[in-house]
């Protein structure tokens, strides 16, 4: 760490000494800075995200109610299909409930990547006239949808209470898994809002590869009617690794694959700081592009 | 728009915030931006300091995005490797006996005999890492491990682009290198053929060496004590280090390396190995045995036969190895020529001797720990020069290209295990079956999925024992559904015939018995 030369410090001394404060060191003056500046990120980022859900919602009669209608119906619907025409066994778990467990849960994932693809390009007027920190664009559009999830889980919780699902202590074990998947969902919507920046097909591509990936997860099929061989191959998806590891946790009182859940944990951390990377390269060019 | 200096209202904008004293303001859908740039309003913070510091640099997000893809492509497929039982006999057998020790360990501590083995864990090459590691795999199992091992080898780029720095490399040139370290087919053989505590050495090399170019002597010590905790490889490596700083210099560093590798190797293979084995050192057993019967006995033969050391010379697998190892380095001298030779390859040959001289010349362990001084080796090559030719690059890119296929087809070629789906459904079964703490006979990957438990022994070592009552045989979880041994076969011919077997399950050529009384040794000791 370089230290400032004496005669800047004397300087800042001599200032605060002149407004009457005790002289600080510049070690504690930049912690400070950066945690009041870490502070206002948080803050702006905080705003942009309820704006984003008002916004969504506002002159709409349901409101927030649509946050709980549309996995409500989607589980009606693939209930009927699965129990009634497929006869898929989810015991001891009925299935609505594994069905809505994991619509939730991937919800969050699917309709974040989805807001964050179009965050930046969204918002190209407010880009233009302004200077802030363009990840928190994508990072308030992922955070909204966290509010969306909370709504979801109270669904959740009447669904297990009507099917009287018992729920382990293990279940406080899923906040760590949420944290993960949000770190996940943050690489994959820091990666797709940034190259959509460029190449606008990003967004027609974001979903038709998340059609395609929501069959490649758990989330209407169990995977212990899968083969041993097609459940290590379905569970290289960490999206699956992580569904399957909340249900369990949900569910069953312990992990019935921790050694997917670690692989997953590698691929959060790499979507996280890879994503992160790809933003920043792509960063520099949003002004000449947008 | 021109007439209005503010521009066109906003709409949609998000209204986040207002706050009087900055340059900016959020505003509501219809309202109008504002800047404001009056002297004496301070700017917002973000504006001239990076709260984060240089943690969301472009050049360190790439650098550890890297090292994580890397993690996790090799962890997932080591996963994939290990679930589908894609792996050598050898290796599942391998993953079996560290994951039984890892269990005794910590179970039992370290004087805990596996059943696999035949001998504690820290016997079996004194990799006293393996102590913290064991609460480790208590906590998270293999995955865990797997992760950890990847992670460990992924970290060798960073510390190849600080090495390249400290030599003064261009960040290309280091990036190359990087590369080149990254897939070197023992990196990649390394991570997939199951746990190697070594690896976990690997970065620990980069530092060392990272820490003399520095001089930061202090660090040196540190690293050197904690490279020598983690295999038997080690203390040779360290000696060949010291070897190097004894002619480059400081000689006294140089000289306490050497005496301090020295110190170590033998305090392992005279003092806390047979103590631990029961007189036997398992390790020398295993690589050296053919040499002499004691490590002093090898030296000994050695030094009256020295063409022993080049005894390796006649076997063609011996100069592929070779090929592959110092391959990677000769990418990089044709990338760009060597000005001046570098002395890292010292400690590489010495390691590389090592490998070569044992009776198992192609596991990882040796030449694992040889790769960060090849990467050093690379680097001394690439350093300083000019950018080359694209021509040049392209030939070096082209001979990467060919040693990284012809590492993955030397890998494919062990891989002797072949499972079909519907094979890999009655292995699962049979291992289904099997109660969590109940003692087990197996081989192949139900060997491996079956190691967590005080009492798991291979086939052949459980026709020469007798086995308890409630004792779970399972025949058929080799990849073919054959035995590896002529024991195996014997055992499962009495088991066909036998009263005090019960079959549990059958399922295409996969058995499981349970017996119901104890049987005796099925193959004479």
């Amino acid at each position: 760490m370089t230290s400032l030369p004496p005669e800047t410090r004397v300087r800042a001394d001599t200032r605060a000494l002149a407004a009457g404060l005790p002289a600080r060191s510049p070690v504690v003056d930049r912690i400070r800075r950066r945690a009041e500046s870490l502070a206002v990120w948080l803050e702006l980022t905080y705003n942009l995200a309820v704006r984003d859900v008002e916004i969504r919602y506002k002159h709409s009669l349901l409101g927030l109610y649509w946050a709980l209608v549309n996995p409500l119906l989607t589980a009606a619907i693939f209930s009927f299909v699965f129990t009634v025409i497929f006869h898929a066994n989810t015991r001891p778990v009925p299935y609505p409930v594994f069905l809505i467990t994991g619509l939730t849960f991937w919800n969050l994932f699917s309709t974040s990547v989805t807001s964050a693809t179009t965050s930046i390009t969204g918002s190209a007027a407010l880009l233009a006239k302004l200077y802030f920190p363009r990840i928190v664009l994508p990072t308030a559009a992922v955070l909204a949808r966290l509010i969306d999830f909370a709504f979801s889980l109270v669904v959740l919780a009447v669904f297990l209470g009507i099917f009287r699902v018992p729920v382990p202590w293990t279940a406080l074990g899923v906040i760590p898994l949420l944290a993960m998947q949000v770190l996940f969902t943050l690489g994959i919507g820091y990666l797709v809002a940034s190259v959509n920046v460029l190449y606008r097909d990003v967004a027609q591509l974001t979903g038709l590869v998340l059609t395609i990936w929501i069959w490649l997860t758990p989330v209407m099929y169990p995977l212990s009617t899968a083969s041993p061989a097609l459940r290590a191959v379905l569970l290289i998806n960490p999206m699956g690794a992580l569904l399957q590891a909340e249900r369990d946790l949900l569910f069953c009182g312990s992990l019935s694959d921790p050694l997917s859940l670690w692989t997953a944990g590698a691929w959060v951390a790499f979507a996280f700081v890879g994503g992160l990377a790809v933003f920043k390269r792509i960063e520099p060019l949003f002004a000449e592009v947008m | 728009m021109q007439d209005d200096p503010l521009g066109p209202p906003i709409t949609g904008c998000p209204v986040a915030h207002v706050k009087e004293h900055w340059r900016f303001h959020i505003i509501s859908p219809g309202e109008r931006a504002v800047t404001i740039n009056a002297p004496g309003i301070p700017e917002a913070p973000w504006a001239e300091e990076r709260p984060l510091g240089s943690l969301l640099q472009l050049e360190r997000l790439s650098r550890w995005a890297w090292v994580l893809g890397y993690t996790a492509v090799l962890s997932t497929l080591a996963a994939l490797q290990y679930r589908l039982g894609i792996l050598p006999a050898g290796d599942l057998r391998d993953v079996s006996a560290i994951e039984q020790g890892l269990w005794q360990l910590l179970h039992h501590g370290a004087g805990a005999v596996s059943t696999i083995t035949g001998h504690p864990l820290l016997a079996d090459q004194a990799s006293y890492v393996l102590v913290p590691l064991a609460h480790l795999y208590g906590i998270g199992g293999l995955g865990a491990l797997l992760v950890l091992q990847a992670f460990a080898l992924g970290l060798g780029y960073v510390l190849i682009l600080s090495l390249g720095r400290q030599i003064g490399a261009s960040r290309a040139a280091a990036h190359f290198a990087g590369i080149l370290y990254l897939f070197h087919p023992v990196v990649l053989g390394a991570a997939l053929s199951g746990f190697h505590p070594e690896a976990l050495g690997v970065p620990l090399l980069f530092g060392l060496v990272g820490a003399l170019l520095a001089e930061r002597w202090g660090a040196y010590a540190a690293l050197l004590a904690a490279f020598l905790l983690d295999s038997l490889w080690a203390p040779l490596a360290a000696c060949a280090v010291g070897a190097v700083l004894l002619v480059r210099g400081p000689a006294r560093w140089g000289l306490l390396t050497l005496l301090l590798g020295a110190l170590v190797g033998a305090v392992d293979l005279d003092l806390v190995l047979p103590r631990l084995a029961g007189g036997s050192v398992p390790w020398w057993e295993t690589h050296f045995g053919g040499l002499g019967a004691t490590p002093a006995g090898g030296v000994m033969t050695l030094a009256a036969h020295p063409a022993l050391l080049l005894g390796w010379a006649v076997r063609p697998e011996a100069w592929a190895l070779l090929a592959l190892l110092w391959g990677p380095v000769a990418a990089a001298v044709l990338a760009r020529p060597p000005r001046a030779a570098t002395v890292w390859w010292v400690p590489a040959a010495a390691l590389c001797e090592a490998g070569l001289l044992s009776a198992h010349a192609t596991l990882a362990s040796p030449y694992v720990l040889a790769t960060p001084f090849l990467a050093a080796v690379s680097l001394g090559a690439l350093r300083e020069r000019t950018p080359d030719s694209p021509g040049r690059m392209r030939i070096a890119w082209l001979v990467l290209l060919v040693l990284v296929l012809g590492g993955a087809a030397w890998q494919a070629r062990q891989e002797g295990w072949e499972v079909s789906p519907r094979r890999l459904t009655a292995l699962y079964a049979a291992i289904d079956a099997i109660p969590s703490r109940a003692p087990v006979a197996a081989e192949g990957l139900a060997l491996a999925h079956l190691a967590d438990r005080d009492e798991v022994w291979p086939l052949d070592s459980a026709a020469r024992r007798f086995l308890p009552e409630g004792t779970y045989i399972v025949l058929g979880s080799r990849g073919r559904g054959g035995l590896s041994s002529p024991e195996a076969a014997r055992l499962q011919q009495v088991l066909a015939r036998a009263a005090q077997a019960r079959v549990v399950l059958s399922r295409d050529d996969v058995k499981v018995y349970r017996l119901v009384q104890p049987l005796p040794p099925t193959v004479s000791r």
